[in-house]
């Protein structure tokens, strides 16, 4: 046995309990689903997150893409929303950045030093649950989509704007 | 094994694009200074002139690199090394070094600094204690009474049974110790240990969270501008924040063992005495008092593993 297959032994029975766990427990109020693409691999989730209520994220639905490490829960998860979502947190690429998904020597904007950090008792639920938040209120002293931010920050009709027209282009209509 | 480390980041599309700085409504501006070219450091590159990325890069690229990554706890080393290092620098650590080898302290074993130092080491000596201790499978035994002793409050502490996947790595450890006994010699305890070591050193810090945040008492006095949880949250649950004394506290009243710290300060005047050296942490109901004292020394930012005196 050597480090790695000790490491992705615990990883894979780590995502499988938390795969039962949100499957037979559901999220709360079903605001997001969540779970293996493929049973091949359970290293790679998709996630589908309904927009929260009051905020221009109403009605739509987003899909993104979670790549666990192999010494997952140590090191956390990667979350990339597919198609990106516009948003002062999340990257154009589509990859959100919050702190609760860095590790506290992890700090690319050095500004997360008082905020919930990574740690192997976190969870697939509670970071998607504290994304869920994200949308609601984005964090501008942390931006990922410096374009987004401005426009969050001096033009809020716009943003809202621009936000609920990518929602509709996105269903499609 | 491959060469390919499992940790290394990926240099694929999952990394996020930088930022765009300009924003497309501001004007350009000239000259806009163009990023330094990547240069290539080794030995002779001042450090003062290492870019904050270029820092980050080599920090990242040491603690990847698998040929560390077995040096989380190396061999047994003698101290005259350690003081060597501290010739030309702080003459009162160097006077207690002296005092250190006077007193039959000669050795040490280096640990990582990765953050998980301290719990890391003390992980090492927990087992290796049992491994010389006089009855193992008795000792086995009363170590793990009191670890199962502290299940109710993990599972209180943190929902669910999460602290499993990671105690089950130190029952297996013990479990080894005690079949195979003095037929394991430490050298092959350290290479099963460091096979699973960030989980074991992740299952102490979980108990001494769990018992910071059951009975915060004894330890509240020492947490300011800090809620209890908070606390736990980021300077002992983090996965490489370092420890102080209050886990350091947490940890040894949970696990009701003695530990006995070697401080090297450069702040002693005069003469060496055992106190300025040494501090024993041991809680009232401690039940190792039949065995050394997990030994370690410590330096500002760093735990290392002392050897007691043969």
């Amino acid at each position: 046995m050597n480090s790695r297959s000790a490491n992705s032994a615990t990883a894979l029975r780590r995502l499988m309990t938390e795969y039962r766990q949100l499957t037979s427990g559901g999220s709360p109020d079903g605001m997001f689903t969540a779970g293996p693409i493929s049973e091949s691999d359970f290293f790679t989730w998709e996630a589908l997150i309904c927009g929260p209520k009051d905020t221009p994220f109403e009605g739509g639905v987003f899909a993104a893409k979670l790549a666990f490490p192999t010494d997952y829960p140590l090191s956390p998860f990667k979350m990339k929303f597919d198609p990106p979502l516009f948003h002062p947190n999340i990257y154009p690429d589509g990859t959100v950045c919050i702190s609760i998904l860095h590790t506290p020597g992890d700090d690319p904007t050095m500004y997360e030093q008082a905020s919930e950090r990574w740690s192997p008792v976190q969870s697939v639920e509670k970071v998607i649950l504290s994304v869920i938040s994200m949308l609601a209120e984005p964090n501008l002293e942390s931006p990922a989509s410096v374009d987004c931010s401005k426009l969050y920050r001096d033009d809020r009709a716009e943003y809202e704007r621009r936000v609920r027209e990518s929602i509709r282009e996105q269903l499609g209509l | 094994m491959t060469n390919m480390d499992p940790n290394a980041p990926s240099e694929s599309e999952d990394a996020p694009a930088a930022p765009r700085i300009r924003s497309s409504d501001l004007p350009n501006v000239e000259g806009d200074p163009a990023p330094p070219a990547p240069r290539e450091i080794n030995e002779d590159t001042p450090l003062s002139s290492l870019s904050q990325a270029e820092i980050a890069a080599l920090t990242e690229k040491m603690l990847n690199n698998p040929e560390t990554r077995t040096k989380l706890i190396a061999e047994i080393t003698p101290i005259s090394e350690l003081r060597a290092e501290y010739l030309d620098g702080s003459q009162s650590v160097v006077r207690q070094i002296d005092w250190l080898q006077a007193h039959g302290y000669t050795q040490f074993r280096r640990a990582a600094r990765d953050g998980n130092c301290f719990y890391r080491s003390v992980a090492f000596s927990y087992l290796d204690r049992l491994l010389h201790a006089p009855n193992i499978p008795a000792t086995v035994a009363r170590f793990r009474d009191v670890l199962a002793s502290k299940e109710f409050g993990l599972t209180l502490a943190f929902q669910d049974e999460i602290y499993k996947e990671f105690s089950e790595q130190l029952y297996t450890l013990m479990q080894l110790v005690e079949d195979f006994g003095a037929a394991l010699t430490t050298e092959d305890l350290l290479d099963r240990l460091l096979e699973v070591s960030d989980y074991v050193s992740y299952y102490f810090r979980l108990i001494a969270s769990a018992e910071i945040r059951n009975n915060p008492e004894p330890y509240r006095d020492f947490i300011f501008d800090q809620e209890i949880v908070a606390f736990c949250q980021s300077q002992v649950e983090a996965v490489d924040s370092e420890a102080d004394h209050i886990p350091m506290m947490a940890l040894c009243n949970a696990l009701r063992i003695t530990l006995k710290l070697a401080t090297l300060s450069s702040h002693v005047q005069g003469s060496v005495q055992e106190v300025d050296v040494f501090t024993v942490i041991s809680p009232d109901d401690a039940m190792d008092r039949d065995l050394p004292p997990i030994l370690l020394l410590f330096r500002p930012g760093h735990y290392d593993i002392l050897l007691s005196p043969n």
